[in-house]
């Protein structure tokens, strides 16, 4: 025993023993150690792995829009076009089942949940036969027009029925299908630009589809196009959630319909037609048709589109004018309260005034909204500031410094009398950003609700689904940190090594001289 | 082993080497910080973890470029191992004073994220796993700076040989990408790839059989470290 003690002794201090040998021994028994390790954990997934889920719970946001419909008794169901096990096993489909359960949880007297196979067309609970074909088609009470619904095992439909015991007297109904993708259920989610998800929006869609189908009258925003508009796919999506048809409408052609509740101008790269002849119709006239008739107008524009006289006319005729020079218009930048590096992207808040503090108030949204590269507006008549910037912006043009005066309005609004009694409401706002995918989906500023805040109060569109939270698949973005903040906390952190290198010079100068 | 860990760390702050190491980490740190998340608006911790393992192969070796050229160049060396000292001990000292400045550093500098708690959601779980794998890197490294200064009086040779052989080590797994994923060579190169496994962690794995790697390379290295001056003794 001793000996081989003496022996192994001698074998580590490598004395009498070839030390090369040994090492070898050592180095393959540890790679043979690790080559087994990588091997089982490869093979078997042995990690430790922190899975995170996500929280797909919905906010209290429609207690307060859904009171009434409870204590009138209503009752909307829910009709998904799978079984529920196959709506389950879907890798969208699941959010959506999850957030239609919350809502039948929270809401029971409201919601009730059924599931009907679209193919072999029976309900899942009851066996019996079910008639999907009848949704496929729906006449509007209000406008009396007709939309047609494509219907497939991914559809959802919402449906409010109301019958006498003899005949149904009332049946509004709305189907939410994906039409843009293969995947299923997409309007249920944002997706960027390159089809990725972005964001899952199930309570916003579910909260304002059942206000929909429990509402009778509906009204139709236009969209202009035919100048070159950039109206982002959020924007529709903010649209319809707000409780409006979405259309199309090309002023060359057509005027604005009667059903007008309100008409969109995004972004247009190319300027209206004007004449001066009063008889000849142009798009401009068109117009102010529809401004005599006392209609809405939601206007945007790109800060760095050209020119447009003719629309930034028919915007100062209601006291709203963009502020421009020579050199171009001029762009508000921030560089110590702007959240990215160039200091274009602000954190915009509400004015005072009647109108913001009106739509502050219906929203909620006190966590300002994020804007980027935005002209600023200069305001007389009936315009009113809803959006301003904070006192340490600038405004350039050229990149020059054209104006500090800050404050700067952002975005205003204004109310154009007319012949007719009503007056005439635009709201505007020099900037694309506002609707950007990125700006309405997210958690540190209120864009959205902001959005449905000049739906709801300024153009009286009635209740919004304000405050419904959207599961954010990006949750690493650092949203409320402004550049100035940034800057201050890297000087912080580059203090450190400078007060060592100060000390350590110290020390050492002191050690030598010594 | 106590012993020669005071006495190292006593070097260091009596000259140059730590002060300039931790200017250095911390200045490099402070940037990559500054860089990857507060003016790329994102709590993501990978990017500056990824950043900051490369950076400490080349900053690592002026820690270890003079714990044992220098001895062998002033000719303390002779001291050292005829003292009342194991040479295990002396390398174990060695390392754990070099670990220990590095540790420190590494630990301050993850502090910085406390910062972005009131801006975003800064995955703890992620946070920690990619201080784990930074500081098995840097075990790693330390080991390999050890080994090399202890086949060298020469500082300078010392600290290039080390980053030399730091950078082959993460080339091992950038050479991987070029090959076919089905063939055998990428298997073994992605399991000896200190870069891929690192990757393991800052994708939010905590991967045992990294831990193992790491581990077990610095252990390789520190023994081959003890094998060099136990030769050097008895010769």
């Amino acid at each position: 025993m001793s000996n081989i003690k003496e022996k192994f002794t001698s074998l580590l201090s490598g004395r009498s023993f070839p030390s090369a040998l040994l090492t070898v021994i050592l180095i393959a028994a540890v790679v043979f150690v690790n080559i087994i390790a990588y091997t089982v954990t490869t093979a078997f997934g042995l990690y430790l792995y922190e899975k995170e889920e996500d929280d797909l719970s919905i906010s209290s946001a429609g207690d307060g829009y859904f009171a009434d419909a409870i204590a009138e008794g209503k009752e909307v169901s829910v009709i998904f076009c799978s079984y529920e096990k196959e709506v389950r096993e879907h890798a969208t489909g699941s959010f959506v089942l999850e957030t239609a359960k919350n809502f039948a949880a929270r809401y029971p007297d409201l919601i009730n949940l059924k599931f009907v196979n679209a193919v072999t067309k029976l309900e899942e609970e009851s066996g019996e036969p079910f008639d999907l074909s009848v949704y496929k088609t729906y006449r509007d009470p209000g406008n009396g027009e007709e939309y047609k619904f494509a219907i497939n095992p991914t559809s959802v439909i919402f449906e409010y029925k109301v019958d006498d015991g003899e005949a149904i007297v009332k049946h509004n109904y709305r189907v939410v299908t994906d039409t843009s993708t293969q995947v299923g259920y997409a309007p249920f989610y944002t997706l960027d630009s390159t089809g990725t998800i972005t964001s899952y929006n199930g309570e916003e869609i579910f909260a304002s589809m059942v206000r929909w189908v429990l509402n009778d009258s509906h009204s139709t925003a236009y969209v202009t196009v035919g100048h070159g508009e950039t109206a982002d796919v959020s924007l529709y999506n903010i649209l319809s959630c707000a409780g409006y048809y979405v259309k199309q409408l090309n002023l060359k052609r057509e005027s604005v319909p009667e059903d007008a509740g309100l008409v969109v101008i995004s972004n247009p790269r190319n300027d209206f037609e004007r004449s001066s002849d009063p008889s000849v119709v142009t798009e401009i006239s068109r117009l102010e048709n529809y401004v005599e008739r006392g209609g809405s107008f939601f206007v945007t524009v790109d800060p760095y589109s050209g020119a447009l006289p003719v629309l930034e006319s028919f915007v100062s005729s209601f006291g709203i004018t963009l502020a421009s020079t020579d050199a171009g218009r001029a762009v508000v930048k921030d560089s110590s309260l702007a959240i990215t590096p160039d200091g274009f992207t602000l954190v915009a808040n509400h004015a005072e005034g009647s109108a913001s503090e009106a739509m502050l108030s219906a929203s909620g949204a006190e966590r300002g909204v994020i804007l980027r590269e935005v002209s600023p507006v200069t305001l007389s008549g009936n315009a009113q500031p809803i959006l301003v910037s904070s006192r340490s912006a600038i405004a350039q043009a050229g990149g020059e410094t054209v104006n500090n005066a800050a404050p700067f309005v952002l975005a205003a609004c204004s109310e154009l009398p007319n012949d007719g009694g009503k007056s005439a409401r635009l709201f505007f706002l020099p900037s694309v950003y506002l609707t950007a995918e990125d700006a309405v989906v997210t958690e540190g500023y209120s864009n959205k609700d902001f959005i449905y805040s000049v739906f709801g109060e300024y153009f009286e569109c009635g209740d919004m689904p304000y405050g419904t939270r959207s599961v954010l698949y990006d949750t690493q973005k650092l949203e409320n940190l402004t550049m100035g903040e940034a800057r201050l906390y890297t000087v912080l952190i580059m203090a450190v090594p400078a007060v060592i290198l100060a000390v350590g010079a110290v020390i050492l100068i002191r050690r030598k001289n010594r | 082993m106590v012993a020669i860990f005071k006495r190292e760390m006593r070097s260091y702050f009596t000259g140059a080497i730590g002060y300039a190491f931790l200017v250095l980490f911390l200045a490099v740190a402070g940037a990559v910080f500054a860089g990857t998340t507060l003016f790329s608006m994102s709590a993501n911790v990978t990017t500056h973890f990824m950043l900051m393992m490369v950076l400490s192969g080349v900053l690592l070796p002026i820690l270890t470029m003079k714990s044992f050229s220098e001895e062998r160049k002033t000719r303390t060396e002779q001291l050292l191992l005829t003292s009342p000292v194991s040479v295990t001990s002396m390398v174990i000292g060695k390392f754990l004073a070099a670990y220990a400045m590095f540790a420190a550093s590494v630990l301050f500098t993850s502090l910085y994220f406390l910062l972005l708690i009131p801006y975003g959601n800064v995955k703890a779980a992620l946070l920690i796993g990619n201080i784990v794998a930074l500081l098995l890197v840097g075990a790693v490294f330390i080991a390999i700076g050890l080994f090399v200064s202890s086949l060298t009086e020469n500082q300078l040779a010392a600290a290039v040989g080390t980053i030399a052989i730091i950078l082959a080590l993460l080339a091992v797994g950038f050479i991987s990408l070029l090959l076919p994923s089905t063939y055998w060579l990428r298997y073994v190169l992605d399991a000896i790839s200190v870069f891929n496994r690192f990757g393991t962690f800052t994708s939010g794995y905590f991967d045992v059989a990294s831990v193992i790697y790491y581990l077990s390379c610095a252990a390789i290295f520190l023994y081959l470290t003890v094998r060099v001056f136990d030769r050097r003794r008895y010769n």
